[in-house]
């Protein structure tokens, strides 16, 4: 049930007492639940905003009085006996000896409601077996409340089929069958139990603190907190588990690392050596595509398996056109293409100046530039520039070739030398590339292709087996790291939720601790006024005891929850409840739970006290009178014992209180009688036997000995009234009452003020009521002798007389 | 007008009887007083079994008090333990007889306890008297 009340203290606690940041959203959200409180770890609500809204408001029951309580074939009562009540605040008291059948009612009424009884619940099944009535096997159990808003009385009944067990019970509700749950009570019985049995208040402080704690703490209304408290302690018990679990499988993960051979398990190792773990360096570490920097082994393997080295073809290649160009242009070595142009160029020239038959410029000889020499010089010309081109060409392939050979030549890579410590040899491949680069600018064409051939397949070969030796070992490697990567990353998602938790957690923390001083404050603010009703109640019940109740708080929680009592015995604080007497612990149970009962928020509006009056002295029943007065100022509250002082307390002090005065008689049939006073009833019920025609004629001589009874009744109320009045204490009254033993020291008490005067009784009335003189000769000889002179009527009406008389002056 | 029993003979086996009968009837007219009225019949049904026992054995003795009477009857019937019985009993009739501040009327089993104890004397005594006279 949503408490908008208490949300709303906790919402101005917040503003007033605010918690530290980040923990206000948190407080919020556990009342809302789990998710909520995640939704706000997670950033995505803010439930302090909203707080404003109005929450749904709690509906409360309306408040109910009995107004009857009807028993058949049940406990100690068998033919159907009803048991009515005045509905409305105030105080009965049913009188009844131990198995008159005065418990059966409230047993009763604890059957009806909550379809058992605590005191068989611990009991064996022979106890159980006593549920139903010997004498009478029909059972039914109902009572009638007056509910505010309702005209008609709500009924309810339990009823057993004849043969059935005890828990095979029908309820109706106003006669259609129904159950318990309909009645709306369920919670409220839990929280205020409406009533009270001599069982539990006996046993109400030998408890467990915590369950103490629990009956009294139900009442405050703080099952919303409580709720939210667990709420918040169970998202971060959730969180420091998983931050454990993390921790906890860290020891294996450390131990496997340090068993694998690789320089990554020692980056992982270092990430997660300190107090913060560095999870973004193990993360890079195992999903493989950070090779490290360089200097890593890896970085290295991996370069060296990358190793470029010439293509054998392209050096084959190179080589046989060094060869082939060297023997080209050895073979054109004779011809200087320079003169071969040139003359080429001069013959070009003379062609040109040429006509035919023309003599030679240069010689002078006649007629020999003939046709046949322009077409000889012609072809001449051209065989020289071709010669020339040839030679060019060839010394320019030769060139080319040469300068391709020495692009081949390259120096060892970086990664050679780097390669080093890289756990294979590559000291062989320097040398050998080492031997590869020395070359001279000066070597010629054929020592060139010499190098080439000579160095080159082996610089070749040798780097292809640095290149497999490389990435083998990469491949050993990497398959030692599997295991160990695989483990990290199994454990990495852990880690990553521990860290996250850790901030989590103490959000968390914070947000408990306020709420938890919160819940503390509200609680201590609510039970005050309960508190403070608890010790007023003592106060009055403890009369001359010397125990003192000081301040009553609820303290604690979870398993440390306890109701912290300041008793203190003559004025030493100490284990008060080792000390106290079980009368006084009574005494105490009842004025801690006589508030939980009349709490406003309850809609039982009465309460049903069962037995309270054991083991306690007199003193200490006018104090229960009073305390029970005050409570039915406002609750209907309505109290069984076997013992009448309660009722002549209540008399004595004047306190309003109707008595029901409850007998069985055989066969288990119950009757119930209002005793209005007590001094009347005895007069009504001499009347009643003179006046009856079914009485038997020996019951007649009873007669003079209930106008007995009436006058020491008369007595002994008027003496109480007296001493009282004069302001002696109501023990003392008590112990002055136990004195008389016949009606002439009743009478001499109560007109002479001394019991002892018991001889003088006779003369005084006949001084002062002439009247009753007979009769109260005929009240003790009758008595005895089952006689009475004259008629029996002004025999009883004398006897009424003088009594009215004694109640009149007293 | 009712009349006062002043000449009806007493006897206790009726008193017994009768305060049985008040004890058992679910009478509307005895609802309620039956206990004390049950107690005075039977009390009075043992003072009367013992005024009958004086007569025969030691008369006068009816006028001591009832305590030094009780204390005579085992003696006189030459049974301790009907004595010891009578006594508390009446003891404990007496109480319910008087108004007591503390007590409540006797339950039905108590009363039948006791009625049982009165009519073990009045037999007594009734024995007793038949013997004296034979």
């Amino acid at each position: 049930m949503p408490d908008a009340a208490l949300l709303g203290l906790v919402v101005d606690r917040i503003a007033a007492n605010p918690p530290p940041s980040g923990a206000a959203g948190l407080v919020l959200a556990a009342f809302e639940g789990s998710t909520a409180v995640d939704a706000v770890l997670r950033g995505e609500i803010d439930p302090v905003a909203r707080a404003g809204e109005p929450s749904a408001g709690s509906t409360s029951t309306a408040a109910a009085y009995l107004t009857a309580i009807e028993v058949e074939g049940f406990r100690g009562i068998g033919p159907a006996t009803t048991l009515t009540i005045d509905p409305g605040p105030g105080l009965t008291l049913v009188v009844g000896r131990n198995g008159s059948g005065k418990s059966s009612f409230s047993e009763a009424l604890e059957m009806l409601l909550l379809g058992t009884n605590q005191r068989w619940e611990q009991r064996v099944k022979v106890w159980r077996d006593g549920w139903q009535n010997l004498h009478h096997r029909h059972t039914r159990v109902a009572a009638t409340f007056a509910v505010d808003g309702r005209r008609a009385p709500l009924q309810v009944a339990r009823t057993w089929k004849d043969g059935a067990g005890i828990d095979a019970s029908t309820l109706s509700i106003d006669g259609k069958t129904s159950s318990v749950e309909a009645l709306g009570w369920a919670q409220d019985l839990a929280g205020y139990p409406p009533l009270l049995s001599h069982n539990e208040l006996e046993h109400a402080l030998d408890r467990e603190q915590s369950k103490l704690y629990d009956a009294l703490a139900g009442i405050l209304g703080l099952g919303d907190l409580a709720s939210a408290q667990q709420v918040l302690r169970d998202a971060r018990l959730d969180r420091e588990h998983a931050a454990k679990a993390a921790r906890d499988a860290l020891p294996a993960l450390r131990a496997l690392l340090e068993r694998t051979d690789d320089e990554r398990a020692e980056v992982v190792r270092s990430a997660l050596a300190s107090k913060v773990w560095k999870l973004d360096v193990v993360a890079a570490a195992v999903d493989g595509s950070a090779a490290g920097d360089e200097r890593s082994v890896l970085r290295k393997l991996h370069d060296l398996a990358g190793l470029p080295v010439v293509d054998r073809e392209r050096l084959n290649a190179t080589i046989s056109d060094l060869r082939d160009a060297h023997a080209s242009a050895e073979k054109l070595r004779g011809t200087d293409a320079g003169r071969a142009h040139e003359l080429a160029s001069l013959l070009q020239r003379a062609l040109d100046v040429h006509a035919d038959g023309e003599t030679c410029p240069v010689c002078g000889t006649e007629g020999v530039l003939t046709y046949e020499w322009r077409l000889k010089a012609r072809e001449h010309a051209s065989e020289l520039l071709a010669e020339a081109d040839a030679v060019r060409a060839a010394q320019a392939a030769l060139a080319d070739t040469m300068r391709r050979a020495r692009q081949l030549i390259v120096a060892a890579p970086p990664a050679l030398r780097d390669g080093v410590g890289a756990n294979i040899d590559v000291a062989q491949v320097i040398d050998l590339w080492d031997a590869w680069a020395r070359v001279s600018v000066d070597d010629d064409a054929i020592s060139m292709a010499s190098h080439l051939a000579s160095r080159g397949p082996m610089l070749i070969a040798g780097v292809a087996e640095l290149r497999r030796a490389a990435t083998a070992e990469r491949q050993r490697l990497e398959r030692a790291w599997r295991p160990a990567a695989d483990a990290i990353l199994a454990w990495l998602p852990h880690g990553l939720r521990a860290r996250d938790a850790e901030i989590e957690i103490s959000r968390l923390k914070d947000a408990e601790r306020w709420l938890r001083d919160a819940h503390d404050e509200i609680r201590d603010d609510r039970f005050r006024p309960i508190a403070g009703a608890v010790q007023e109640n003592w106060t009055e019940l403890r009369q001359d005891s010397n125990v003192s109740l000081g301040e009553l708080r609820l303290r604690g929680a979870a398993a440390q929850r306890r109701l912290s009592l300041d008793v203190k015995v003559d004025g030493e604080e100490g284990s008060a409840l080792g000390v106290m007497s079980q009368g006084e612990l009574n005494c105490l149970a009842l004025s801690l739970f006589l508030p939980r009962a009349s709490m406003p928020e309850s809609p039982f509006r009465f309460v049903v006290i069962d037995d309270p009056v054991q083991a306690m002295d007199p003193a200490k029943v006018a104090g229960l009178a009073t305390v029970l007065a005050r409570a039915a100022r406002e609750r209907q509250v309505i109290v069984l014992t076997h013992d009448t002082r309660l009722a002549d307390a209540m008399r004595a002090l004047d306190i309003a209180a109707t008595v029901i005065e409850v007998v069985r008689r055989e066969q288990s049939i119950v009757e119930l009688r209002r005793i209005q006073d007590p001094v009347q009833r005895y007069i009504d019920d001499a009347f009643a036997v003179a006046m009856s025609r079914d009485v038997p004629t020996e019951a007649l001589r009873v007669i003079p000995g209930f106008c007995r009874l009436a006058l020491e009744a008369a007595s002994s109320l008027a003496v109480t009234r007296r001493l009282l009045h004069q302001g002696r204490t109501y023990a003392d009254v008590q112990v002055t009452l136990e004195k008389p033993t016949t009606l002439n020291m009743w009478l001499a008490l109560a007109l002479l003020n001394d019991a002892e005067r018991a001889g003088d009784v006779a003369g005084f009335l006949v001084k002062q009521y002439p009247w009753a003189v007979e009769a109260v000769k005929e009240c003790n000889r009758g008595t005895h002798s089952g006689r009475w002179f004259g008629d029996v009527r002004e025999f009883i009406r004398s006897v009424e007389r003088l009594t009215k008389t004694m109640a009149a002056d007293g | 007008m009712v009349d006062s029993p002043v000449n009806r003979p007493a006897d206790a086996h009726a008193l017994v009887s009768a305060a049985r009968d008040l004890i058992r009837d679910d009478a509307a007219a005895t609802a309620g007083l039956w206990p004390r009225a049950a107690a005075l019949l039977a009390r009075q049904g043992l003072e009367l079994a013992m005024a009958r026992l004086w007569e025969v054995t030691a008369p006068g003795l009816e006028r001591t008090s009832t305590r030094c009477q009780l204390l005579c009857v085992g003696d006189m019937l030459n049974n301790r333990e009907l004595g010891g019985r009578a006594t508390l009993t009446w003891y404990s009739l007496s109480n319910a007889c008087h108004h007591r501040v503390y007590e409540l009327p006797p339950t039905a089993s108590e009363l039948n306890l006791a009625l049982e104890t009165v009519w073990d004397l009045a037999e007594a005594v009734e024995r007793l008297r038949g013997r004296i006279r034979a």
